[in-house]
Parts: structure tokens; sequence; C-alpha cells
């Protein structure tokens, strides 16, 4: 037995050694970013400053806080973002286990056109459906620059690649043992039953992993948000002006481009924060939502 | 069970699996109404000069639009040569990758939850607007690359004699190339294998333990187990990352093309050009898809 463990020992190195480094070029960029809003503009010409300021300040973040509108503008995409995530992980849920437990005439097919919504170019089916959304269904409705439509493709799931979402809802649900819904069936409940008491209390780490990847996905790639509602100002908006506009700073030259740096690494921590947040929230469940996933099958 | 066929199904089992529809259905008839006929209309389109002014005129011009994208845009052309190259170039780097690392996160050591979320990181910091946003940050590149005294000890390791080394060692030419650009790449192929990590790791997980200890009694290497027992076992969760890479990179809104096709049409209102080039790189993505998902299919064939 000594000895198998002995011969683990370099195996073991190697792994760290590999897992080390790679968490290392990973985690640098970040740190780059979190020191650099720390800064001011003269650390930057002094060449014993590399990453920490010689007198860090949080000045920056009031600034940058100034210039995203930051309350509002958080506020705006949030109380915009949750609901719509809260819907599409909600719709996901329930057309996974749809696939997964019924084996109804066409559920291949139906789930073929579900990895085919994250294959085809979003543009493909969008410039109609934007081009009819001014006058949209019987009713003549004018639906541009109303969220209406992302509430639309939320409760489909059709929202930013939920498809791969429905893909890991549906391996999940699949995993579960038919007799648990056959004994279940037999005492009478129904299937949406079934659904509640069996699967969900199960499927709680793995819903809660898929949630925060919905949340990503919406929170780092708003461009159907912005095709939607291009005049309403969400804080990734503000975010892309820092490359061509902070005149809404006083007293800052716009060709001042270490302060823009520092504006700009400051303000991506503040947009980041969100996703954070939610991260350690729910950091817990991606491992656990790891490790079980071989418990049920 | 076995000699039950599906005609004979009974009744009841029959109504039971037809309740499936009420669960699909929000998706279905989204997937009818928002994807599928505003596609047709795009194809359509594509056949099309169009006018909007409120309303769609259409002007039918048959094959120009896809001849102008062919044989005049010279930037489309480009444009499409290199995603492809990117595509058939970076997709398997970025799967030996991920399951590389999946394998090494799926034995039991110290510290392995940490190192799982670590690896999850990439997937919050390196899509969408951020790497865009640091792309033209001059200030900051020179602060991340700046050689260190450290660095300088580790550039001595030239990266030409590792090169030499392998070749020696009758490894084609092409190949050692291929290792040494994704190994100058790391850092891109590790930021976009977050999601396909976690997939693998997934996968793997629900390997039964029981395969390992039976093939390790019968004598098999870890290195045997590895092609024998893992590699066929998460060839589902290898067909779904495969799509999710080519989609990750090639249909992501930060993609050259993407962006190009979006340009036409959100702020050149050029929407039948838009949708022949569309349509046009949809039809490459899936000869690709199609190409690489065939090779697997030949691959699991080989344990059948």
């Amino acid at each position: 037995m000594k000895i198998k463990q002995l011969k683990n020992v370099p195996s073991a190195l190697f792994r760290y050694f590999i897992l080390i480094g790679l968490s290392f070029l990973i985690l640098y960029p970040i740190f780059v970013t979190v020191m650099i809003s720390l800064m001011q503009t003269s650390d930057f010409t002094n060449s014993a400053v590399r990453y920490l300021s010689l007198s860090p300040t949080l000045e920056n973040y009031k600034t940058a806080a100034i210039f995203l509108q930051y309350g509002q503008t958080l506020l705006r995409s949030l109380a915009l973002n949750v609901p719509l995530c809260l819907l599409e992980i909600v719709s996901c849920m329930l057309v996974a286990y749809g696939f997964a437990r019924f084996k109804f005439k066409g559920n291949g097919i139906l789930f073929a056109c579900v990895i085919m919504t994250l294959l085809i170019p979003s543009s493909i089916y969008f410039t109609p459906f934007y081009l009819s959304l001014q006058d949209y269904g019987p009713f003549h409705w004018n639906l541009l620059g109303t969220p209406l439509p992302l509430f639309l493709m939320s409760v489909c799931a059709l929202g930013v690649k939920n498809g791969l979402v429905i893909y890991i809802l549906r391996q999940h649900f699949k995993a579960y043992p038919k007799e648990l819904e056959e004994a279940a069936e037999i005492d009478g409940a129904g299937s949406f039953r079934v659904f509640v008491s069996i699967m969900l209390p199960g499927a709680m780490s793995i819903a809660a992993t898929c949630f925060l990847f919905i949340f990503v996905f919406r929170w780092t790639d708003p461009t159907y948000t912005n095709i939607f509602l291009p005049d309403t100002e969400f804080i990734w908006t503000r975010l892309s002006n820092i490359q061509t506009d902070m005149s809404l700073l006083p007293g800052v030259e716009q060709s001042d481009f270490y302060f823009r740096s520092i504006l700009k690494n400051t303000s991506i921590v503040l947009y980041a924060i969100p996703l954070v947040v939610l991260f350690i929230f729910t950091k817990r469940s991606l491992v656990e939502s790891v490790e079980t996933s071989g418990l049920v099958g | 069970m076995r000699f039950v066929n599906r005609k004979s199904k009974s009744v009841l089992a029959t109504r039971r699996d037809n309740k499936g529809y009420l669960y699909v259905a929000p998706f279905a008839l989204g997937f009818i109404f928002l994807v599928l006929f505003p596609m047709i209309q795009s194809f359509i389109y594509s056949f099309n000069d169009l006018l909007f002014d409120g309303q769609v005129h259409l002007n039918f011009s048959g094959l120009a639009n896809y001849r102008r994208a062919l044989f005049e845009d010279v930037e489309y052309r480009q444009l499409l040569l290199s995603a492809v190259r990117d595509m058939a170039l970076s997709v398997p780097v970025i799967l030996v990758f991920s399951m590389i690392v999946a394998v090494f996160l799926n034995k039991n050591f110290p510290g392995r939850a940490v190192f799982q979320i670590i690896f999850f990181i990439p997937v919050i910091v390196s899509s969408g607007i951020i790497p865009e946003l640091f792309e033209n940050d001059l200030v900051r590149t020179a602060i991340v690359s700046a050689p260190t005294v450290s660095e300088e000890a580790v550039s001595s390791f030239d990266t030409s004699s590792m090169s030499a080394l392998l070749i020696s060692l009758n490894i084609p030419v092409a190949l050692v190339n291929y290792i040494m650009q994704a190994i100058g790449n790391i850092l891109e192929i590790v930021n976009s294998s977050g999601i396909q990590i976690l997939v693998f790791t997934m996968g793997l997980k629900s390997i039964s333990p029981s395969l390992y200890e039976a093939s390790s009694i019968e004598g098999a290497t870890a290195w045997e187990s590895f092609w024998k027992i893992t590699l066929p076992m998460i060839l589902p969760q290898f067909v779904v990352n495969l799509t999710y890479t080519v989609i990750d990179s090639f249909v992501n809104n930060n993609n050259e093309i993407m962006q190009s096709i979006n340009a036409y049409n959100y702020s050149r209102f050029d929407f039948g050009y838009a949708a022949s080039l569309a349509w046009m790189y949809f039809a490459i993505i899936l000869i690709i898809l199609g190409v690489f998902v065939g090779l697997v299919n030949l691959f699991s064939r080989h344990y059948k």
C-alpha cells in the first residue's frame, strides 16, 4: 500500500504543477486589473511601480461610478436581467424535463432544434423578427423599444445560449431512475407533481449553476438587449462609451490615455461586481453539481 | 422487455408520453414563430434587394447578393477564410486541452474544489465586452507583458530548441509547429475552455468507478483505461463540447464575421445582403461541424 502511494507522488506533483500554472494564467489578468484600478496616473511613469501603487487610492472607484452613473444604470440593468434570467431558468427546466422524461413523437427532432438554436447565427432569424416588430401580430403593435420581445424570447427558452442550458438540464433529468417516477404516478401524482416533488429537490444545485450560466451569458453579451432597447442606457452601454467619450467627467483631458486606462480597469471591476456576487453565492452549487452528477446515474 | 417493440407501446404509456408536448410547447412554439418563420423569411431576403421604410419592400435580385459576397466583397472572403482556418485549428486544441484538465480535476486531491472554481472564472471574464475593452488598453498591456527577472530566466528556455528536440524525435514538423503555436496561445485556449471543462468533468463524474477497478484488476494501465473506458464513456459530452466550441468562437457576437453581418444589418440597413452573408456562414459552419461530428462517429464506431 505504501509503495503504491509513493508511486503516485510524481503524478500528483505534475498535476499540481500544471493546474497551478494554468490558474496563474487565469488569475494574473484579474490581478493586474484590480491593481491598475488602485493606481494614480503618476504611478505609470514611476519606474519603481509595477503592480502596487505608491499610494493606493479608492478615488478611481468614485470617478468610475460617476462616469458609469453606477447606481442608476446598475439597477436598471439588474431590473431587466434578473426577471429575464429567472424566466429563462424556469422555462429551460420545464423544457428539459419534457425532453428527458417523455418519449413523445418528434422528441428527437425537436431536441435537434434546440441544438440548432445554438448553431444558427442569430442574425439569420433576428432581422426578420426585428423588422416585423414595428407592426407585430394581428393588432399591429409596435414592439420596438419595448422589452417585450426579450421577455417573449425568455419565456420560450430562446435567450442567449439557452440551448446549452437545456442540454445540461436534460442530461441531469435523464439520470433519474424510472421507478421513482412510476411509483409516484401509481400513487396518483401528475407529471407536474413529479417534477416539483421528485425532480426539483435533486436539481437545485444544477439549476443554480445553470442560472449562473444564464446570468453570465446575458450580462457579458448584451447584443440582444442593445438591439431591442437601443435608447436605454444600461451599464454596458456606459462601459462601451469609455472608448469614445469621457466628456461626462469635468476636468479630464480626452487624450489622457493613462487616465483612460485607469478608468477602464476600474469600470470593469465595477461592472463585474454583480457577476462576482452571484459567483460567490453559486460556487458551492457549481462544485456540488459536478460532484453529484455521478451519484444519480 | 427487449422484445416489446415501439408499435405495441400501451395506450396508457402513449398518453403519458404525450404530456411531454405540454412541457416542450413553449420552446416548440417559440422555435416555430421566432426562429423558423424568420429563418424562412431571411432565406427569401437573401435573394432580394430589401428596402425598409416601416414596411418591407422586396425586389427580387436572384443570386446577386451571393455573387457580391463571393466575388466583389474583398473583406468577406478574407474574413471567411480566416474564420474557417481558425475554427479548424483551434477546435481540436480546445477540446483536447479541456479534456486533459477535466481528467486532472477528476482525481481526488486536496484543493480540487478551488481549482474547479478557478477554471470557471474565464467563462465570466473572457466573454462578451470585457476582452474587447482590454484589447486597446496599451497601458495595461505594457504592465502585463513587461519582462521581470524571473521571466528572463524562463525565456532562456527557448521554444525553438524545444521544437528542434521534438522534430529530432521524428515527430512531423507540421504537428510540432501546431503544438508550439498552441502553447503560444495558451491564454486564449484557457480562456475559451471554461464551459467545456465543466461539461467534461460532469461527464467523467458519471462514469462508474467500478469500471476502473475492474480494469485495473485485469491489469490495465491508466493510459489504457483512458482510451478504453474514459473516452468512449464521455463521447456524448465530447459531441456537445464540440458543438459548443464551434458556437462559442464562431457564432459569438464578438466574431469578426458576425460583427460585419451585424453592421450590414443594424447600421447600414442592407438587410438582403446581410442575410446572404449570414446564410453562407451558416452553411459553412454546418459543413465543418458535420465533418467533425462525422470524425467522432467514425471514432466511436471503433468501439462497437
